[in-house]
């Protein structure tokens, strides 16, 4: 089972889903110009609706603190590149800690232990939240998260006080994150869901819903802090078992806003379609539940509002952008003839930044493997908008881009 | 008689037609778990993104299986059923790219170590090995080709027709039905801006005359008749994406500058909408 939550991609047509199965059977006959009476009969819905309304505004009037992003180093976004990082589909663990410490200097300017408290205090609870997605191929490297971890034990954080997180259990394990392979270490998850029952191999509900009538996973949801949406999830248990909630409220986890003091970023660098899926869209598609309803109205804002609440503004102090292998196109599916070695580690406070220097980066791929990029200016509006509330820096003339 | 006969092999057709293509793995390779079933609108309960893809170009259903071999190495088969062959194939083309094919696979496909990607008739399907190890390729290759051979032979049909060959550049063809799949391609605006609903295929490709030039892309749908034709034209024309400024217009052609100082053309010939974009130069 993989990630439904921060991978689907953006938008859709004016048909719903089960409009678009009731079509594609008749287009299945094999109609190039169609059936004209479906098509006549879709003709009056062709523009989509006004974006909806969210409750970002209430997120906005809490006060910020000095934690608050873009963090320490607004603007600022090191990448540090290491040909030996990846050498014949091998990931070296040496070469890639060295990356870390590179990066860790070059973006505050001291070495690693005076970067310590820069970040954190010995009695933080620190959640590394990495992207499990297409193991093996494109998803957070063990060896970037080994880094990240020897430095957070060197500062004095108890491995007890370490969290390992994404939204999906399942996922996490396929990637590796176990407690076998460290020790000592929480790794969580937000969410669980039946993935048998998901796959209608059984009809069994008993796996994802509670004698209560509620998901099991949904006491694992902060009530109190609710990015909220006018928009709805469709009312039905495929969809319920996937997401939690299916009303117009997409909670975050506790685990983020109650347990948690500080959060590490650690995403992969990878397109969805023509944006990307990487330090924003982690978290914003990764912190709360019930986000399918989200994908085709809001999509890329989602990246935006979600970081805007305190539980995540206030206590993301760092993100380390896995590239060290990257997928330009055919994402968020892991797509094998798309993914390229590229050797590098992005390291910065402002997630904004850091995904503008990313998104300028994949487009470029892009366009040297010769493929004729789309370069609407809504595919990174998202960031501007992150700039006018106060969150980061958009603008690549005002990004400073350190390359180690 | 003779039409009795007709009927119940049409079922059988359906029947086998049903029949998910997971294949046999190959010697050494054993299937572990069960058939995991994904119809219609539960492929959001097992694919990684995209599914809106999928869904708009026709998806019917998604059977995915796992086979393990004694070191613990893992594959896993998907196959996706598709309304259409030709909903398989802009399948392939959206997920494939510049094909590099596999020696040995029985059907066009591309890939390499840590994913297969093939197209045969209706189906779409992927050998996905997470490990990315380059010996078990010929296993992959061996999977897929089991697969294959199941999957009934319905080539698609030339929807490229209306695309001229001449400096098309090869594995740059694209095929969309929505405002999804054409969202890679070029914005012309919100929602199904080429009013296809879902059903009407289109069609692109990147143009180049001379090695030194930038490419352009050409974008043709085709409508039912003139007259849709010359709707889906006025839509176009009345929810043109704000970012593209109109340098002419009149009742049949539309000529822009867009974001990167690109120039772009939509013009309506008989029952098709005919588009140039990316041109350096104002024709």
């Amino acid at each position: 089972m993989k990630d439904l939550s921060n991978e689907e991609a953006p938008r859709s047509g004016a048909l719903g889903r089960r409009d678009f199965l009731k079509v594609g059977g008749a287009a299945g006959a094999g109609l190039l110009l169609g059936s004209p009476r479906v098509w006549s009969q879709e003709q009056s819905d062709r523009t989509p609706p006004e974006k909806p309304r969210t409750n970002v505004d209430e997120a906005l009037k809490v006060p910020r603190t000095d934690a608050s992003l873009p963090g320490r180093y607004p603007g600022r976004v090191v990448e540090i590149r290491d040909p030996a990082s990846l050498v014949e589909d091998r990931f070296d663990g040496e070469v890639i800690a060295s990356m870390f410490e590179k990066g860790i200097t070059a973006l505050t300017g001291t070495d690693l232990a005076a970067s310590f408290p820069l970040f954190f205090t010995p009695e933080d609870v620190v959640g590394i939240k990495v992207n499990p997605v297409g193991p093996g191929l494109i998803s957070t490297r063990l060896e970037v998260v080994d880094a990240i971890v020897a430095w957070l034990v060197a500062g004095g954080i108890d491995r007890g006080n370490i969290v390992i997180w994404d939204r999906f259990e399942a996922m996490l394990a396929e990637a590796g994150f176990t407690s076998e392979r460290y020790p000592g270490l929480r790794i969580e998850a937000l969410q669980t869901m039946d993935y048998a029952a998901a796959a209608g191999e059984t009809d069994d509900d008993s796996g994802w819903l509670g004698p209560d009538g509620r998901h099991v996973s949904a006491e694992r949801f902060d009530p109190d802090v609710v990015y909220w949406a006018d928009v709805e999830g469709p009312d039905d248990k495929a969809y319920w078992n996937q997401q939690v909630f299916k009303d117009k409220r997409s909670p975050f986890g506790k685990l983020v806003t109650r347990r948690l003091t500080k959060i590490v970023n650690v995403p992969v660098l990878k397109n969805t379609g023509n944006g990307i899926s990487v330090a924003t869209k982690n978290l914003g598609y990764g912190a709360i539940c019930n986000t399918g309803r989200l994908h085709k109205p809001l999509f890329f804002d989602v990246c935006t509002e979600v970081l805007a609440f305190p539980c995540i503004r206030d206590k993301l102090v760092l993100n380390v952008t896995d590239g060290l292998r990257a997928q330009f196109e055919g994402g968020p599916m892991p797509a094998a003839d798309f993914a390229y070695p590229f050797h590098t580690l992005f390291f910065a406070t402002d997630p904004f930044a850091s995904d503008r220097i990313c998104h300028d980066l994949l487009v470029e791929k892009r366009k040297s493997a010769g493929i004729q990029v789309n370069e609407h200016p809504m595919f990174t509006e998202y960031l501007r908008y992150a700039e006018k509330l106060g969150l980061g820096i958009a603008e690549p003339e005002r990004i400073e881009h350190v390359c180690g | 008689m003779i039409r009795r006969v007709g009927l119940i092999l049409a079922a059988l057709v359906c029947l086998v037609g049903a029949m998910p293509a997971i294949g046999v793995p190959p010697d050494g390779w054993t299937l572990e778990g069960p058939i995991r079933h994904f119809p219609g609108r539960e492929l959001y309960g097992h694919i990684n993104g995209g599914a809106e893809r999928f869904h708009e170009l026709g998806f019917k259903e998604l059977h995915v299986r796992r086979a393990v071999r004694g070191d613990e190495t893992a594959l896993t088969l998907e196959t996706y059923r598709m309304t259409s062959p030709e909903a398989a194939l802009a399948i392939y083309l959206l997920q494939s790219g510049r094909e590099k094919p596999v020696a040995g696979v029985a059907a066009r496909n591309s890939g390499g170590a840590y994913q297969l990607s093939a197209v045969k008739g209706p189906v779409f399907l992927q050998v996905h090995n997470p490990a990315g190890d380059e010996a078990v390729l010929p296993a992959m290759a061996a999977w897929a080709n089991a697969a294959l051979a199941e999957i009934e032979a319905d080539p698609p049909r030339e929807l490229f027709a209306p695309l001229p060959e001449e400096d098309r550049i090869g594995g740059t063809e694209r095929i969309f039905r929505g405002p999804v799949t054409l969202e890679p391609i070029y914005t012309f605006g919100p929602g199904d801006i080429l009013s296809q609903e879902g059903v009407l295929f289109g069609v692109a490709a990147d143009y180049r005359a001379d090695p030194e030039e930038e490419s352009f892309t050409r974008i043709v749908v085709a409508y039912p008749d003139e007259k849709a034709a010359a709707a889906a034209f006025n839509h176009l024309v009345e929810h043109l994406d704000p970012y593209l400024e109109v340098l002419e217009s009149d009742g049949g052609r539309i000529l822009f500058r867009d974001y990167r100082d690109r120039f772009g053309e939509v013009r309506r010939d008989g029952d098709r909408l005919e588009s140039r974009i990316h041109l350096v130069s104002r024709p």
